[in-house]
């Protein structure tokens, strides 16, 4: 053993007490266990595993608001893309975070023209939004296919390494006085029945019972689980993704590049595999191409049949990629809610408790924005944007779902 | 191409499994991503000569093996021209799983005919023989160019007859290190000393074992007569500390070390322009797991043995595994284990019945148990020290694909990540070209001991869904074949140590 | 050490180009060895730190020995073979070898 080395952190048990407890180490709970502590609050992070063990790992790191139809998510989604600036300038380039803009293209003119009207429809909600023609698609991206008729380009989208992300935003909150206990699995919660609803006062996990003033539920794919673990509720589903990892380039794609029917996939409900093309560089020089969508349980087997849909019509995009080296692929399991938008806020049973989850593949780039919101609900202050289309409560409705 | 028994890997074990199964009947395709049958310890030559043949993947018998000549044994060679057994020399297996009642093998590469046929390898069973690969712990100036690890320094020598330098120090822990010095200096180089860091102590202990295998004896022997004809000096507990050089490895500075290879003080600088390092090997597992095989992780070595039945059987039925991957034992009980592998192969096929099987089995079983039992006394001489931690410095290179630093490593172990994914995620080691082959068990290595945690606790880096790199066009136009039911670990809830994840 | 320059003639010798500089290496010999044999130990830079390497594992398994051959962008040189007029270049450890 190498002398001199500082025992990790979450090697520690959890305090026996805490004001609040984020379940979940990946960036939605890393984010939420922050922006607390920055507030004051007394908070101890638990997962299962360690940071990033979950769905963080299986992202591309998209900080999107060209994806959002006009509502609520696009609010939060403008929202938290400030407050990612915010941090990256704090961070000082410890994540990686670039604003390099997403360029959404379209394949014919039917498409170009849908695509046209969603941008307009788009920026009235604040999100900027360039049309581009044929030859100004080329200017933006030289090595995009000639065929395409044009597109759209977000100068708003950015791009981040989300586990290094994360992992700064646990150092932060652990600076912040945050406690972080590792290896510590949820396996009930203390409810103390009261006057119609129970209140949460403790969770029990496997490296001992924390008491808890308010416990937050960021546990991601996994947060239906422990929901039902703590006497909630949650109907939230795995939503499985792949991505594949080219060999290292010099930087040939500027911008996020997807297809304009990523949309439509995104909002479907579909239990057939979707794919739709995602293609962006990194800072590594890899290109990471996304993105399927699929109901498949937690199988963390990728489907070749899938990989080679993902990299025919990446190719279609950028021809270039044809003659380019695929190095791994790998999956992910997005949160998926029953009505597509996060859920953010108290659950309707058990007050005390909080969620924040069901992001479904926008999880890094909400995560600030759902941080805020879920300080403020607990604070009782006034919330950053209005919580009611993100309420836990509304589900009632997708009952016996999940 | 469709084939009754897919081969992966041309070694002694393959090879043995080939002409088991196509003596018993079988069509067989026999894969290997090298130019020439023989894996490493028949390395072939690949310079034109008498006797090879490179069409059919069988080269010119090799120059300088250690004291005697360690061609192709004829009993072998006779897959080259085989009826029943094509030979795709110069393929790699990029994807693999289960189709139909059987497999398939998704091929890149290949010369000739071969490139043509072997695009997809549709086979009702496989035989994995993929082999080891040399385990290398990384020290200050190990990436500097004539470094080289000890196979590398052999397969130079028996394929290109080229000597990787003039004065070549050989280095690190193993029974390779004998064989390679000795070869080295047969060929004609001054071999500046061999340096094996297991001390005598244990060596001398343990010649109760090695003296049950009178052959082994013999053969270490004459290494070691051949290394002393050439005056070369051999040394036991002693460790490469350092390589030094501007462009290239100028110096060699070796220390003295205890059992654990930590540092005792004496250190010797040695003038040098090649070393050959090796610290052992470990079993190649990607195959074996994209065909849902179970495999089980090793105690005090970062890596993993398949998981096989006495008939050489996988946990995946049709599924047969020999060689290496079922346990670092050398070339004489992959052949042994390859009979068998491949006479199940034909049983499973229905070549054979179950009289037949065990006509061609039961011969090799009691082999299996000495060469086994060998190997198991191997892996006592030479453990794997951890003294070799403390020597590292903040910048040395512990991924070499990704130039990621020792200092960052240990900063992102701070953070507390629960398994090698996550230590991946956090700090690049293992995404690089070479997909976690060199780092990943040195990275799991460090990460356990340095959180106090057993190696099979902190995971592994050996599942690679993509097996080699393969252009996007290449992933766009491959037929995945019938939906696949995969054997292996079922779609779960997802809780529990994800002992499988490819990230 | 193998040397360059044997006898001339096809089948015996290659003549191929690395960085420009005109060598010969035995037929047979792979990329690796063929700059070896030459006295070259390095033909890549790496992404990151821009230091050079060469053969390292030598049976393509490490990648490290990764050149520029024909305009084919970072392939093993230990695995594959010159043949006369190759026109090989260092590799800056990149899939890419067009214009940027």
């Amino acid at each position: 053993m190498t002398a001199g080395l500082p025992p990790p952190r979450g090697a520690q048990d959890p305090p026996a007490t805490a004001e609040v407890v984020v379940i979940g180490a990946g960036l939605v709970g890393a984010a939420c266990a922050h922006a607390l502590a920055a507030a004051g609050r007394d908070v101890c992070v638990i997962d299962r595993a360690g940071p990033i063990a979950g769905t963080t790992a299986g992202g591309e790191g998209n900080i999107l608001v060209s994806d959002k139809v006009p509502g609520p998510e696009a609010v939060l989604a403008l929202r938290s893309a400030r407050l990612w600036q915010e941090l990256a300038d704090r961070a000082g380039g410890r994540f990686e975070f670039e604003r390099k803009g997403g360029v959404v293209v379209a394949h014919d003119d039917e498409q170009l023209a849908a695509l046209r009207a969603l941008a307009r429809a788009q920026r009235d909600g604040g999100v900027d939004a360039e049309l581009l023609d044929g030859p100004g698609l080329r200017a933006a991206e030289p090595h995009i296919s000639p065929g395409l008729p044009g597109g759209v380009f977000y100068p708003q989208d950015c791009q981040v390494q989300p586990m290094l992300a994360a992992a700064w935003l646990l150092d932060e909150a652990s600076r912040l006085g945050a406690h972080l206990a590792w290896g510590a699995d949820v396996l009930g919660g203390d409810v103390l029945a009261g006057q119609g609803d129970g209140r949460i006062i403790a969770v029990q996990t496997s490296r001992g019972r924390i008491a808890a003033g308010a416990v937050v539920n960021a546990a991601g794919p996994w947060s239906g689980l422990v929901a039902e673990r703590l006497g909630g509720r949650l109907p939230i589903r795995p939503r499985r993704g792949h991505i594949l990892v080219t060999e290292p380039l010099p930087p040939l794609i500027g911008h996020k590049v997807y297809e304009s029917d990523y949309v439509t996939t995104v909002m479907s409900d579909s239990d057939d595999v979707a794919c739709s093309a995602v293609v962006e560089g990194t800072r590594a020089g890899t290109v990471l191409i996304g993105s399927s969508r699929e109901f498949a349980g937690f199988d963390r087997r990728p489907s070749l049949r899938v990989l080679a849909a993902m990299a025919a019509r990446a190719t279609a995009i950028f021809p270039f990629l044809a003659g380019v080296r695929v190095l791994r692929s790998y999956v992910g399991f997005r949160p998926a809610s029953p009505d597509h938008l996060p859920i953010i806020g108290p659950d309707a049973a058990v007050s005390g408790l909080f969620h924040a989850s069901g992001h479904e593949g926008a999880g890094i780039g909400l995560a600030p924005a759902t941080a805020e919101l879920v300080t403020a609900l607990l604070a009782g202050s006034a919330p950053p944007v209005d919580p009611a289309p993100f309420a836990p409560a509304r589900l009632a409705a997708f009952e016996g779902l999940g | 191409m469709r084939t009754e028994v897919a081969v992966v890997g041309a070694g002694p074990g393959g090879m043995s499994a080939a002409l088991a199964a196509a003596d018993a009947g079988c069509q067989v395709v026999l894969i290997d991503s090298a130019s020439a049958v023989g894996g490493q310890i028949y390395r072939q030559s690949q310079r034109p000569g008498p006797g090879g043949d490179a069409v059919a993947g069988v080269g010119a018998d090799a120059r300088g093996g250690a004291g005697r000549r360690r061609g192709l044994p004829a009993r072998l060679r006779r897959v080259a021209g085989h009826p029943r057994i094509t030979l795709a020399m110069g393929v790699s297996v990029w994807h693999a799983g289960p189709a139909g009642s059987g497999f398939r093998l998704h091929c890149t590469g290949g010369q000739g005919a071969a490139a043509d046929a072997a695009d997809v390898v549709d086979a009702r069973a496989v035989v994995v023989a993929t082999g080891a690969s040399e385990l290398v712990v990384p020290f200050p100036g190990w990436t500097l160019p004539g470094v080289v690890t000890a196979g590398a320094a052999q397969a130079m020598l028996k394929a290109q007859q080229t000597l990787i330098g003039r004065r070549i120090l050989v280095t690190g822990t193993g029974p390779l290190l004998l064989p390679v010095a000795a070869g080295l200096a047969r060929g004609g180089a001054r071999v500046a000393g061999v340096y094996e860091a297991a001390g005598i102590g244990p060596m001398l202990s343990g010649l109760p074992g090695i003296a049950r295998h009178p052959g082994k004896l013999a053969e270490a022997a004459g290494y070691a007569a051949a290394l002393a004809r050439g005056r070369v000096r051999a040394r036991s507990g002693w460790a490469l500390a350092e390589c030094r050089g501007r462009d290239r490895v100028e110096e060699a500075v070796l220390t003295r070390v205890d059992r654990h290879w930590r540092a005792s003080g004496r250190a010797r600088v040695v003038p040098v322009d090649a070393v050959a390092v090796s610290h052992g090997f470990v079993p190649v597992l990607d195959l074996s797991r994209a065909l849902g095989c179970r495999d089980e992780p090793l105690a005090r070595h970062p890596a993993a043995t398949v998981v096989v039945d006495a008939d050489q059987a996988t946990s995946t039925t049709g599924v047969f595994a020999c060689g290496e991957a079922t346990g670092v034992g050398g070339a004489a009980k992959a052949e042994l284990e390859g009979a068998v592998a491949g006479a199940a192969a034909a049983r499973h096929v229905g070549r054979l019945d179950e009289a037949g099987f065990r006509a061609r089995a039961s011969g090799a079983v009691a082999g299996i148990g000495r060469a086994r039992e060998f190997a198991a006394l191997l892996a006592r001489l030479y453990p794997l020290g951890d003294g070799w931690l403390a020597g590292l410095r903040a910048d040395t290179v512990v991924c070499r694909c990704e130039d990621v630093a020792w200092e960052e490593l240990t900063g992102a172990l701070a953070s507390g990540p629960s398994d090698l994914r996550s230590i991946k995620g956090l700090t690049r080691c293992g995404m690089g070209y070479c997909q976690g082959r060199v780092c990943g068990p040195v990275v799991q290595y460090a990460a356990a001991r340095l959180t106090g945690r057993r190696l099979d606790a902190v995971g592994d880096l050996h599942t690679r869904h993509i097996m080699t790199p393969v252009t996007m066009g290449r992933l766009a136009a491959a037929d995945a074949g019938e939906p696949d039911d995969a054997p292996g670990d079922a779609p779960g809830s997802g809780l529990g140590p994800a002992a499988r994840d490819d990230r | 050490m193998t040397g360059s320059g044997a006898a001339t003639g096809s089948g015996v010798t290659v003549s191929f180009r690395y960085d420009g500089t005109a060598l010969t290496a035995p037929a047979g010999s792979t990329i690796a060895a063929a700059l070896i044999g030459n006295g070259i130990l390095a033909w890549r830079t790496t992404r990151r730190r821009g230091e050079p390497r060469g053969l390292f594992c030598g049976i393509g398994q490490c990648q490290d020995c990764l050149v520029d051959v024909n305009g084919s962008p970072a392939v093993r040189a230990c695995q594959v073979f010159v043949r006369d007029d190759d026109d090989v270049r260092p590799s800056r450890s990149v899939g890419w070898v067009g214009a940027d």
